[in-house]
């Protein structure tokens, strides 16, 4: 309504022609009131009028008939009274104030049935009313609202406490927002006092509701305390057959309570917050231990509450001791001496070894640093060390050591761990020695001979066996080992494992050919041997020659040369020395024939010594006395070995062995004057064919 | 440097202002909200003084108990004053009652700690009287002449007069 007339003195609608304007209305309502409620043009109207519409006779008359006669007369007087006043009216709040009443009377009169609309129109004028007036003179607007408001808002609330709530209900969200800005503890200070009574008060009035509001809060903590019991309930019902188990089942027969109890108490940790002792007149802290990992307590502070605490129980409740003060989930226990008390301050419920532990310290410390505490003057400087050293113990009470309760069994696992560690190790540490000792004989035995000290053979002793191993040069050294370790490992009823290695070494050649040199210089010292040997050291070869005195001794012979290192091949053209056959078979002149007289003696005895001698050859060898000529010569002389030879054969001599030879030259054992007849002869030459042997 | 900690107490009869003195004392500020609750309030103070006894530098800690002023009520638990090294007796200049209650509150505390122990009065609330009216009252009161007595002093927990010097005093006093 921005076009509604303003109320000042130099206005164009005077408050006379106000009252014109309102007769106006009184006119027109009269002549509308039978027409349909419905009507939207008496809201135009009602509104047009106000904005300075005149009223015309007819409806002034209308009017007079009209049950709001007695309204037109009051506003007609009005009127009048205002015409015949010289002086103006400046005053529009006296006006509307005059005015208020007519306009509820029109308003509950005429238009009981058509409320809505009238709001709708009259609201905003109203409300512009106030606005331009509260502009004006804020003060006494202030002051004329104030008496009513209080009875509105009671009225507003009993009729529709819904409404007056959602109205108000951002406001004071934004008015706390606002207070709590200029002035950050005023509401908390305003409330605080007020919300605990105010809780208590609801507590009283309706129980169930506010459990219902603080469930979800309460149950949400409880629930999750509960979850973490019961899982470790369920942790140490699991257990309930191990060692733990076990134990808890004894010491739950011992003491007389349920195990479940025993569970429980296991369950509900505790912790050891802070240990005070305190001079038991001035409150002075004599000594104290807290958890570093937490907020500091003031301990003097502290100490002197809660001395004097103890001093107000002492004085109030004759000379009675003040045991613990329990606040939330945690106590503070208190055990009393002459001059000093202690204090510990335990979060959770403290289990009886604890309490008992905290009696023990106290009572030596007491004992121990009696003296010093007596003298305590302020100054913690006289107190030992040790005192804090003890208060510490409390400290480290906690609920890891609540697990521990049964000592003995820690000392009979340890012991059983210990023994099943120990003992295996000590079995080892026996047996290894035993076998050190072993060995240690073996490496002695071994330095002891002095062919084998200067080669690495390592004995070792490993399941029932002396096993050695190491390199030796040849087999011979390998051997020697072998028999000394032998006997060790017989001896201590061990098996013997050989892991040495005859390695074979490029022998020094000029050392082999001394060597072939010396064993041929000690064979020759020998009766009946005559030996001589050459050694090749590009084939490595020895070839030995000579006489020995009987076919046998060539192997071993043979052998000897064999067995010197780098000798590979012996070549042997060892000759035994041969019987002779002295025996001569004489011939006529010119014959080739046997004499008779000698097959039986001469040509039997020849036989009989091939007999004894199967190894030996015969080589037969006929001569002819050199007169005549040579190539006849020659010819007898073969004749006659062969005649010789055949009869050997004759009498069952290999013909191998047999070697027929003749010559025409005179026999070389004849002298020059000896007679030609006997050069007319077969003789006789022993031998054995050459052998080569590898 | 050696660390000590002592316990005063201040007595007196209820509101002369025992609180006050110490609030102006520990927190170097004024509040008038008296306490008179639990009957004893604690509060810490350190002081570094230079001792001539012991030839070194002091941290003295200051536990002060302010103990619930005597009512026709009630009086003051003894026990409260145990183990303190020295006392702040505190009496109300505008109240003559209060002064003349010292002989009592002093010998109170003399027979719960007779040895080693100082004392020192405070007429407090002396910003409300003329000086020369001060000197006066102070001069009649029964502790004028009494030798027990370290020192008085004309306090004002409202201005903070002397506040502070006689507790230092009072440090000095006990570690000699």
């Amino acid at each position: 309504m921005n076009d509604f007339p303003e109320k000042t003195a130099d206005s164009q609608y005077p408050p006379l022609e106000k009252l014109d304007t309102l007769l106006d209305i009184l006119v027109e309502l009269t002549t509308t009131e039978e027409q349909e409620l419905s009507d939207r043009n008496n809201d135009e109207k009602v509104l047009n009028l106000f904005k300075g519409d005149r009223i015309q006779d007819s409806q002034m008359n209308n009017l007079h008939e009209s049950p709001l006669s007695d309204l037109y007369k009051l506003v007609n007087n009005l009127r009048e009274r205002q015409l015949h006043s010289e002086k103006k009216i400046n005053d529009s709040l006296d006006t509307i104030n005059d005015l208020l009443p007519l306009i509820k009377e029109l308003i509950n009169i005429k238009y009981e049935n058509q409320r809505e609309s009238i709001v709708k129109t009259i609201v905003p004028v109203i409300d512009e009313i106030i606005k331009k007036k509260a502009s004006q003179d804020i003060q006494k607007m202030g002051s004329v609202m104030a008496s009513i408001l209080p009875k509105a808002i009671e009225q507003e609330i009993e009729i529709s406490p819904g409404e007056i709530a959602k109205a108000l209900a951002p406001e004071i969200a934004h008015s706390i927002q606002e207070q709590i800005k200029i002035d950050k503890d005023s509401i908390s200070r305003t409330i605080g006092p007020e919300m605990g009574k105010a809780i208590k008060a609801q507590i009283e009035l309706e129980k169930d509701s506010m459990v219902d509001a603080l469930y979800p809060v309460i149950g949400d903590t409880i629930s999750k305390y509960m979850t973490e019991v019961i899982s470790s309930i369920n942790h140490k019902v699991e257990n309930a057959l191990s060692l733990n188990g076990i134990q808890r089942k004894i010491q739950a027969k011992i003491q007389g309570v349920t195990e479940a109890e025993l569970i429980l108490a296991e369950t509900i940790n505790f912790e050891v917050k802070a240990v005070f002792l305190i001079d038991k007149t001035s409150g002075l802290i004599i000594e104290e231990v807290q958890i570093t990992s937490q907020p500091q307590l003031e301990s003097e502070m502290l100490g002197g509450m809660l001395t004097a605490i103890r001093s107000f129980v002492n004085d109030c409740i004759e000379k009675s001791e003040l045991n613990q003060i329990e606040y939330g989930n945690s106590k503070i226990i208190l055990e009393v001496a002459g001059y000093c008390y202690l204090a510990v301050i335990i979060k959770g419920e403290p289990s009886q070894k604890l309490l008992q532990e905290i009696r023990d310290i106290f009572s030596k410390i007491i004992l121990r640093y009696g003296k010093q505490i007596r003298n305590f003057d302020g100054d913690r400087a006289i107190i030992p060390g040790r005192v804090r050293g003890e208060l510490e113990k409390l400290i480290q009470t906690d609920i890891n050591k609540k697990t521990s309760k049964f000592p003995t069994t820690i000392v009979a696992v340890s012991i059983a761990l210990t023994s099943a560690i120990a003992l295996p190790l000590a079995y080892f540490y026996w047996r290894d020695s035993i076998n050190n000792k072993i060995e240690s004989n073996a490496a002695v035995a071994i330095e002891a001979t002095p062919e084998l000290s200067i080669y690495r053979l390592v004995p070792r002793v490993r399941d029932g066996k002396l096993i050695v191993s190491g390199k030796v040069p040849n087999d011979h050294s390998r051997q020697q080992a072998i028999t000394i370790l032998q006997n060790i490992a017989l001896e201590k009823n061990l098996s013997l494992e050989n892991q040495i290695i005859a390695v074979q070494l490029p022998p020094d050649l000029t050392v082999t050919e001394r060597e072939v040199q010396t064993i041929s210089s000690i064979f020759n010292l020998q009766q009946g041997l005559k030996i001589q040997s050459e050694f090749d050291k590009q084939t490595q070869t020895v070839t030995i020659k000579g006489n020995v005195d009987n076919d046998n001794s060539i192997p071993q012979i043979i052998s000897v040369y064999k067995q010197i290192p780098g000798v590979n091949i012996v070549v042997s053209n060892l000759q035994v020395n041969l019987p002779t056959i002295n025996t001569r078979i004489y011939f006529n002149l010119g014959s080739a024939e046997i004499i008779y007289r000698d097959f039986d003696t001469k040509i039997k005895s020849i036989k009989e010594f091939l007999d004894r001698y199967p190894k030996l050859h015969l080589r037969i060898i006929g001569h002819g006395d050199g007169e005549g000529k040579v190539n006849y010569n020659q010819k007898l002389a073969i004749e006659r070995a062969i005649a010789v030879g055949n009869a050997l054969k004759n009498f069952g001599i290999n013909s191998t062995r047999l070697h027929i030879s003749g010559s025409s030259k005179t026999h070389r054992y004849l002298f020059q004057n000896q007679p030609l007849w006997l050069n007319r002869s077969v003789y006789f030459e022993t031998f054995i064919p050459s052998t080569i042997i590898e | 440097m050696s660390n000590i900690s002592q316990k005063i107490c201040t007595i007196g009869d209820f509101a002369v202002g025992k609180t006050s003195l110490i609030r102006r004392f520990v927190e170097s500020k004024f509040s008038d909200n008296y306490l008179s609750t639990v009957g004893v309030k604690i509060s810490r103070k350190i002081i570094d003084l230079y001792s001539d006894k012991s030839k070194k530098q002091i941290k003295l800690q200051f536990l002060i108990w302010d103990i619930e002023g005597k009512t026709k009520f009630k009086g003051i638990a003894p026990s409260y004053l145990q183990g303190a090294k020295g006392a702040i007796i505190v009496a109300d200049v505008t109240r003559q009652e209060t002064i003349s209650n010292l002989p009592e509150h002093i010998d109170l505390f003399f027979s719960v700690n007779p040895k080693n122990t100082k004392i020192i009065v405070a007429f407090n609330k002396s910003d409300t009287l003329e000086p020369e009216k001060l000197i006066h009252i102070i001069e009649k009161s029964p502790v004028a002449k009494d030798e027990r007595i370290i020192a008085t002093y004309t306090t004002s927990a409202k201005t903070g007069k002397n506040v502070d010097d006689m507790f230092d005093k009072l440090a000095e006093n006990i570690i000699g």
